[in-house]
């Protein structure tokens, strides 16, 4: 969830790859990055990147909706739009007009696993921001004639985003069904009656239990040196005291018991369907093996199922496959697909489970795990082109794990061989484990035009 | 090296950043027409390549709408060297990325490379544009993707919106239909048709291609002049169709959604309208800038009507539109839709603020460089500049001439542009009645 669509954040852009620490190009991060951590806990990764005289600031806070109870989900998200609501010593939105005016761009998200404010502007005046960013990490102040309005806004974003997005709603409702225990069933946005019920109380609580500085992490990629700009961040978040450590959240959700699945029926045009399985974070070693097995699958305009499902029987209109490793508690390994028109549902589930079962049968080969490494080596290289790729890379890598642990993605990849892929797809996409949802589009009358 | 080539070669500074790099550009025109522009950039080993030929969706024969893109969509589908399949697997193995389509002014074929396989990545582009096969059995898969694609898009309400609001606007001008085109118009395509649009439209006359990246000029050029110099042809010309300004009027269309998707505009500007820098920011204050404009302000932070509202003066050769898009809950379309015409009325009145005027300035000014600190921005750029004949001194004059805007010129803009009086307003949404599919409004 973002603050505004049209500042785009897309959160696919890492979905590929996380890739790093690449031979070839000579780059290791922990030779570059400059970290440290302050007495009050808050941690820096400082990355110097000097091809723009410009610099991308983004400060990671360690909540999402992960962190939300039940009755109250959506907190995390609705606390990001309230953050630029005013402090004590600033206005309204004045952090956006002042950011403004210093030519930067500004924005937020929320994810199930942090909250991140970012802003990218001219390298010589990243003091002011700064300030900004220190000052709201203790000094926010919630009031209801802010709120009130702005609760709407998130309604209206909840509407947009998924009442009225048909693949959204399936999503947010298979997401619901594929976990039963752990709060990555929750959608990040809120369920709509516990946006209606927040109080200003909640907010201020769940800000003082997350909003530490030991709870934080400044990470920067631009044109600067990293010693001063460390000066330069102790001067100003130096002095907020430690505050309490945020509750520690141990939660592993329960295996799934037996398949599960969830249709649902909306104004639609063509049928939709998604498979989830359980799958590993990062500090599982299968993780490399998902990630080969993910490009082989879907990336690119050859991949498998593209060439399958798309190309060859023609039963869909794309049709892909996404994990993400650097998520802080184990997640999903996810298909989706939509339909061709005259095709089913059933046909379009069908053709995803046959791709998976060809790969639990055959290992890819040789041809295939050279394209998916040169897939990831070269998307890395990519990523440097932009200094929002690299801060963004670190700062997940930060939240899951450790920031450096970029450095070990590469060589993970490297090693991975056809076996260990059919392996992890034989192991992860269990159809015993799967929740399968499914679209079912509500034909009402189509849209059309006012006739001239 | 042919002497022709060499037109010009500008050293741009990049006035309103501290310790800006110089930013070197080479513009080139070989002789069968074909337009190159190259800077060389060795931050990261990577290269774009961005090939606009001119004539998009708004060249489409009018009896057949989406004709352009249908024709762009198959470049990649079938060349004399390789079949569809085989392109995909050549750039994946890669690692890079190849587009082709169509806009409304051009087909765009671009590719994002590793800077070693530059020659393979620009031969893929050319041969797609020179030597497509258009293989029976591609067209119908493409047909029926195209099919799919369209019928999908009536899920998104903005989407239904856009198309109605283009369609109210223009009219059967260029750009009155949806570039992807209509259900009807692409199950009639031959692939005689298609052969045709290319053979008629897509020339190197026409043609520009900017590459930015880790290459030398020298090995730029020389790649272009092996695999486009000996491209020949002249593009047909497209008169051009100018709409009449439409007059008031409100159309609503219905969806069962929660939200009503609301467009409201008028006739705007070409881009190479003179006025445009005054128009920009005019246009940053009313609604382009993000959270500081006043549509923002008035409607979401104030009024908590919307969670996104914009207003935006598309680019185009010919005079596009001005629009305002919103979604908000179906009871709030009303108020959300006077508060526009309110906010309109007003900057059509009274201009803006000395205050809000410097504010923009200090936006715009600033944050240009934040457009060309990375390979794939600023070679789009570069295209566009080219394209739209914006000079090139374009990114190094660009900050001048915005900071020397006067409040007088945007009252002037904002009264000569802005016509409250006569904005199309297309509503998408469930109040509206669903008996007949659609109903009109005064």
């Amino acid at each position: 969830m973002i603050r505004n669509l049209r500042l785009l954040w897309l959160p696919c852009l890492l979905g590929l790859v996380f890739a790093a620490g690449n031979s070839h190009a000579a780059t290791d991060y922990r030779d570059q990055v400059f970290s440290r951590t302050l007495e009050n806990g808050l941690e820096m990764v400082l990355l110097p990147d000097h091809k723009a005289p410009v610099a991308v600031v983004q400060v990671w806070y360690r909540v999402g909706s992960r962190n939300e109870l039940p009755g109250k989900t959506g907190l995390s998200h609705m606390l990001e739009h309230m953050m630029f609501k005013g402090t004590q010593r600033f206005g309204p939105e004045e952090y956006s007009r002042i950011i403004a005016r210093q030519g930067g761009n500004e924005n937020a998200f929320t994810s199930a696993d942090a909250t991140t404010y970012f802003a990218k502007l001219a390298s010589d005046r990243l003091d002011i921001l700064l300030e900004l960013e220190a000052d709201r990490m203790r000094g926010l102040s919630l009031r209801s004639d802010q709120f009130e309005p702005e609760r709407q806004v998130v309604a209206e974003e909840r509407r947009m985003r998924v009442d009225d997005d048909p693949v959204s709603y399936l999503r947010e409702s298979l997401t619901a069904t594929a976990f039963a225990t752990h709060p990555y069933r929750q959608p990040v946005i809120g369920w709509a009656p516990d946006i209606e019920n927040w109080t200003l109380e909640d907010l201020q609580a769940h800000y003082d239990q997350f909003y530490q500085p030991g709870n934080a992490v400044v990470v920067a990629v631009g044109d600067f040196d990293p010693e001063v700009l460390a000066e330069r961040i102790e001067h100003f978040f130096g002095d907020i005291p430690a505050g309490p450590p945020p509750p520690a959240m141990i939660i592993r959700e329960q295996p799934p018991r037996g398949p599960r699945r969830i249709e649902v029926t909306r104004p639609a045009q063509l049928p939709f369907v998604m498979l989830s399985y359980p799958a590993p974070n990062l500090r599982n070693p299968d993780y490399a093996a998902l990630e080969m097995l993910s490009v082989i699958l879907s990336a690119g305009k050859s991949s498998r199922l593209r060439e399958s499902l798309v190309r060859e029987q023609e039963v869909a209109l794309y049709a892909g496959a996404s994990y993400n490793p650097t998520s802080v508690d184990d997640r999903t390994f996810t298909f989706s697909a939509q339909a061709q028109p005259q095709k089913t549902a059933r046909e379009v589930e069908a053709s995803l489970i046959a791709e998976i079962e060809k790969i639990q049968q055959t290992p890819p080969t040789t041809e295939e795990m050279v394209r998916a490494r040169r897939q990831i080596e070269a998307s890395f290289v990519f990523s440097q082109d932009s200094v929002f790729s690299r801060a963004m890379l670190l700062g997940r890598y930060a939240m899951a794990d450790e920031w450096s642990g970029v450095d070990d993605y590469l060589a993970a990849i490297q090693a991975v061989t056809p076996a260990e892929v059919q392996k992890a797809a034989q192991l992860w996409l269990d159809p015993k484990k799967r929740s399968t949802g499914i679209l079912h589009p509500e034909t009402s009358a189509p849209a059309s035009e006012g006739k001239p | 090296m042919s002497a022709r080539c060499m037109l010009l070669s500008a050293l741009l500074i990049l006035g309103s950043v501290p310790h800006a790099q110089a930013l070197e550009t080479h513009r080139h025109r070989l002789p069968n027409g074909l337009r190159v522009v190259v800077a060389e950039q060795k931050t990261v080993p990577i290269v774009a390549i961005n090939c606009l030929i001119d004539g998009g969706a708004r060249i489409d024969p009018r009896p057949q709408p989406g004709l352009a893109s249908f024709t762009a969509d198959l470049l990649d589908e079938g060349t004399r060297d390789a079949t569809g399949a085989e392109i995909a697997r050549e750039i994946d193995s890669l690692g890079g990325s190849l587009y082709v389509g169509a806009s409304q002014d051009w087909t765009l074929a671009s590719a994002s490379l590793l800077a070693r396989d530059f020659r393979t990545g620009l031969k893929l582009i050319a041969n797609s544009l020179r030597f497509p096969t258009f293989p029976a059995d591609e067209i119908e898969r493409v047909r029926r993707e195209t099919l799919g694609a369209i019928q999908a898009s009536d899920e998104n309400p903005a989407s239904v919106a856009s198309r109605t609001f283009r369609s109210a606007l223009f009219g059967d001008t260029p750009y009155g239909h949806p570039i992807i085109g209509s259900p009807e118009a692409v199950r009639g395509f031959t692939r005689s048709d298609v052969v045709k649009f290319h053979q008629k439209n897509l020339k190197p006359d026409k043609t520009i291609c900017a590459i930015v990246g880790d290459i030398s000029p020298e090995i730029a050029l020389a790649a272009v002049k092996e695999f486009l110099g000996d491209w020949s042809g002249v593009a047909a010309e497209h008169g051009a169709r100018l709409p009449a300004p439409a007059s008031a009027r409100s159309i609503a269309v219905f969806q069962p959604t929660s939200q009503a998707s609301i467009v409201i505009g008028q006739l705007g500007i070409a881009r190479d309208n003179p006025d445009y820098f005054p128009l920009l920011v005019m246009n940053h204050i009313l609604g382009g800038g993000g959270f500081t404009s006043r549509l923002v302000e008035r409607v979401r932070t104030r009024e908590g009507l919307v969670y996104s509202i914009f207003s935006r003066f598309s680019s185009t050769r010919l005079p596009g539109a001005f629009r305002v898009g919103l979604q908000t809950k179906a009871e709030s379309a009303e108020k959300a839709i006077g508060l526009v015409r309110e906010e309109l009325a007003r900057m059509h009145e009274d201009g803006a603020t000395p205050e809000e005027i410097q504010a923009a300035k200090d936006y715009l000014t600033g944050s240009f460089p934040l457009r060309l600190d990375s390979t794939g921005k600023l070679s789009g750029l570069l295209a566009q500049i080219e394209y739209f004949g914006l000079g090139a001194d374009y990114i190094e004059t660009y900050a001048t001439r915005v900071r020397k805007i006067t409040p007088e010129e945007i009252r002037a803009v904002a009264r000569k542009y802005l016509r409250p009086e006569a904005l199309v307003v297309i509503t998408v949404g469930p109040e509206n009645a669903p008996t007949t599919g659609s109903a009109e409004a005064p």
